[in-house]
């Protein structure tokens, strides 16, 4: 009652009214509690779980085979298309051997003094690649913690993503929609087929034909390439898998802040944060550890080419937000350059400018930021950017037959 | 009378005219010999030489336009005096006063607080946006006889935020209140008021009544009204304006009742009992943060009413209910209907003491199109109640206290819901320094309930009004 009088007296001084005090001025305890659980920071994926079997079950080495894994990500010859030979030439086909996984998921070379860290395409002019609807070419998404859970239950258990790449699906051979559920069905329906044109026997070719590559498939296997090049393939699968699920980008700012250290952050990222889980309702659909819902929206893109997206609705995966500092251009499009305009177009209710497929998902309303707070919410998207990956993960490993030296 | 006005008002400018005037023994019209020495009442002094003719003719010519411009004056004055004869009259149907405010409020001064991440109610998770689940009143921060939230933070519902304190203490110009009421002939008379409320981002006109009264029997009191009227809805609705409201703000449920629609009003009081009706465009919900709804049409209108009885106890003990059911507002379906109920019970003088209660009910069901709920016309269920009561001290000196309550639930499709639990105490004084100078000053906690976490929301408010009546 005191207290009520001396409020009552001070009123005009103010800050008498705090029943309960708001943990980083935004949250109640409550509220607190529940974004530190909901926002738990990942943990990183084991590498060598949730991988493809090899061929017959066979066991294997999965530290060689993360080793053989990023030869081959580098390694143009397991891709197509078959071409015919020049004039001339003995009438076989042959692979043209152009297009490695990293073509499109690394950086490239030139690249690579800017920013070496991250998996992903940003080379100027070519912000889009193959994707899952072909011929619709879609940005290309980044591989960095494609392996690590969107959560760990009470088990223990890691809660795996249920899709992958921008529409979840893809056309197999019959040119029927199939579900992409993992990673291998990216590679096997999207990424071989479609982006680098290639098939089981070209990626046999390329692991019988060199022999550096038999000899770390015998390492990883225990033995030789068979001639069967389904196995082959199936065994790069697990090489590829075993490699990717190593890159791993995660211990960002943000991470410690939810944690508990409250000076982890830049005031102005708190207060992006705020408003991240908040005004802004990015986490509606970016939430959990990996802030993404693992889900599809039509968020209303404009899009010359109306690209249809996951079954012909518009909607398109909610893609992670950890490290996208580093992964632009954005959207499934390339569409925004920076992370201020796609701050902006969200601002405005997604589909401001309409030219997209579908329905607006209702949860995309306009609301009004100030400038401050547009500063605000991208000083916490930067906050999300995690440790670099390891180095050594991030050099070009692919065989590279040396030239015959010239007998003077 | 003007004569005798326009006399006493013109006496200081004419006595030293009219002195010389009534000293001079010839009248100006009469042509005055030119070679007579002008006799005056004393003798002239010998070292003063006698004017000349030319002179004392100039000195009549100076005199004669002296009069004629006075004369001029007279004219005028009196027709000044005619004006505001008229004039005076229009002060028997015109009447202003002017509720000037400070005021006080808590954390961002609103009175709602998003459900951030689904903590408190999970229900709603996968439907609605947490940030658009607000938990609490959004006028329950009301700061002025109108109501009006000292902030609407992110309302969804309510897009006007006519303060938009952002929780700091500020003065404020409450209302600039027009009254005006004239009886025509024949029991006809007409009445409007409107007010202005000086706000920072616009300068608001709010009519709120305007009315065409008839009284067709001479032995019933019976009044018929037209236009928009008062509601008949529980008793608050009769001291909501700053001039009759005692304490400053109103209470939770008043949103409710305290609305005056567009339509016919007819009331007749027999004896002890008194019944009122209400025909009318829409709800009787107040309307001031619902503009684009005041001349709404549903088809068929809503009908309201209210039977009172009073009781010989103090000066009186009114016991009254009341009930209202329409269309609802907002969408165009007759078959979807609002309704509302309430109780009320009002205590006059007794031992100096009054004391006023109300309890109302009430729902819209809301229109769903769509595959999500409420989406095309929302749903709102709500009850509230409160207590008042305050005690003649002095004449002049008023304290009291109220207690009121409000639980509602308001949704529409995926937009928002409000999940507002509240009960409020308010204590305060008002003091009628003279009959058209009150000042009132109260403070009011606001306490969140139904699982809703306590946030700074109290207000403290004061309020100057001054009338010309």
């Amino acid at each position: 009652m005191r207290r009520r009088l001396l409020c009552l007296v001070a009123s005009w001084v103010g800050g008498c009214w705090t029943e309960e005090p708001l943990i980083h001025d935004a949250f109640t305890a409550e509220q607190w509690a529940k974004l530190q659980e909901d926002y738990r920071p990942p943990v990183a994926p084991d590498p060598c779980e949730h991988l493809p079997s090899a061929a017959q079950d066979r066991p294997y080495d999965c530290e060689a085979a993360a080793r053989f894994g990023q030869q081959l990500f580098f390694e143009p010859k397991l891709s197509g298309p078959w071409v015919k030979p020049d004039l001339g030439k003995p009438e076989t086909w042959y692979p043209t051997a152009q297009t490695s996984c990293s073509t499109c998921h690394a950086t490239t070379l030139a690249n690579a003094a800017k920013d070496p860290a991250w998996y992903t395409d940003i080379r100027a002019g070519n912000a889009v690649s193959q994707g899952a609807s072909n011929p619709t070419p879609h940005n290309t998404l980044s591989l960095v913690n494609v392996g690590v859970a969107l959560a760990v239950d009470d088990d223990g258990q890691e809660v795996l993503r249920k899709w992958y790449g921008w529409t979840g699906e893809a056309l197999n051979a019959d040119k029927a929609i199939v579900d992409c559920n993992t990673p291998n069905d990216i590679v096997n329906k999207i990424a071989l087929p479609k982006a680098m044109q290639s098939d089981a026997e070209i990626v046999g070719l390329a692991i019988n034909k060199t022999p550096a590559y038999l000899a770390a498939y015998r390492d990883v296997f225990g033995q030789d390439a068979p001639t069967n090049a389904a196995s082959i393939q199936q065994n790069v699968y697990v090489a590829l898998g075993a490699y990717m699920r190593r890159l791993v980008s995660i211990e960002a700012p943000f991470d410690n802040f939810i944690r508990g250290k409250a000076d982890a952050m830049s005031p102005s990222a708190t207060r992006g944060f705020a408003l991240f889980v908040g005004k802004a309702m990015c986490a509606e659909c970016h939430r959990g550890s990996m802030f993404t819902d693992d889900d599809f929206h039509v968020t209303g893109v404009p899009d010359a080419t109306l690209d249809k997206g996951r079954g012909g609705t518009g909607e398109f995966y909610t893609v992670t937000l950890r490290n996208i500092e580093k992964t632009g251009p954005y959207m499934h499009k390339g569409t925004f350059m920076n992370l201020g305009e796609v701050i902006d177009f969200y601002s405005r209710g997604g589909g401001a400018w309409g030219g997209y497929t579908g329905h607006l998902d209702p949860l995309l309303q306009p609301f009004e930021l100030e400038p401050e707070e547009a500063e605000d919410l991208q000083a916490f998207l930067v906050a999300l950017t995690g440790l670099a990956v390891a180095p050594e993960l991030r050099v070009d490993t692919h065989h590279v037959p040396s030239v015959p030296r010239r007998v003077p | 009378m003007k004569y005798a006005i326009a006399a006493l008002l013109l006496a200081p400018v004419l006595a030293p005219v009219l002195a010389v005037a009534d000293d001079d023994p010839v009248p100006s019209a009469q042509p005055v010999p030119a070679v007579e020495p002008v006799k005056t009442a004393e003798p002239v002094p010998e070292s003063v030489p006698a004017p000349s003719p030319d002179e004392l003719a100039a000195q009549i010519d100076a005199i004669d336009q002296d009069n004629r411009k006075l004369a001029r004056e007279n004219k005028n004055q009196d027709a000044k005096i005619q004006e505001l004869s008229k004039l005076k009259s229009l002060s028997r149907y015109i009447n202003v006063f002017v509720d000037v405010g400070a005021f006080a409020v808590g954390g961002d001064g609103s009175g709602i607080r998003p459900d951030i991440g689904h903590v408190y109610f999970p229900e709603y998770e996968g439907r609605i946006a947490g940030q658009w689940v607000f938990m609490g009143d959004p006028l329950s921060t009301a700061v002025n006889s109108l109501g009006e939230p000292s902030d609407t933070s992110t309302s969804r519902e309510i897009d006007r935020d006519t303060i938009n304190s952002e929780g700091r203490p500020s003065v404020l110009v409450n209302t600039i209140g027009v009254t005006i009421s004239r009886y025509i002939a024949g029991g006809v008379s007409v009445s409007a008021f409107a007010m202005l409320l000086p706000r920072a981002e616009d300068n608001l006109l709010d009519i709120q009544l305007a009315t065409i009264s008839y009284r067709p029997l001479d032995d019933k009191n019976l009044l018929l009204e037209a236009g928009k009227v008062d509601s008949v809805l529980g008793v608050e609705y009769r001291v909501q304006d700053a001039t009759r409201r005692k304490g400053v703000i109103p209470s939770l449920i008043c949103r409710y009742t305290c609305g005056r629609p567009f339509g016919v009003r007819a009331q007749l009081t027999e004896g002890r009992l008194t019944t009122s009706a209400t025909l009318t465009n829409g709800n009787n919900f107040q309307q001031i943060f619902e503009r684009d709804l005041m001349l709404k049409s549903n088809g068929l209108p809503t009908a309201s009413g209210h039977v009172q009885w009073m009781l010989p106890v103090g000066q009186g003990l009114e016991l009254g209910v009341s009930g209202a059911i329409g269309p609802q507002d907002g969408q165009s379906e007759l078959s979807v209907r609002q309704w509302h109920y309430g109780f009320d019970a009002r205590l006059l003088d007794f031992h100096s003491f009054d004391i006023t209660a109300e309890f109302v009910q009430g729902k819209q069901p809301g229109k769903t199109e769509s595959m999500t709920e409420c989406d095309a016309a929302p749903c709102l269920t709500y009850k509230g109640a409160y207590l008042l009561i305050d005690r003649y001290v002095t004449p002049k000196l008023i304290p009291y206290v109220r207690f009121d309550w409000r639980s509602a639930v308001h949704i529409r499709g995926t937009e928002f819901v409000y999940e507002s639990h509240t009960f409020r105490t308010t204590v305060g004084a008002q003091l009628e320094m003279t009959s058209q100078i009150i000042g009132k000053l109260e403070y009011t906690y606001n306490r969140e309930l139904g699982g809703i976490p306590q946030f700074p929301d109290d207000i403290v408010t004061t309020s100057l009004v001054v009338k010309t009546d």
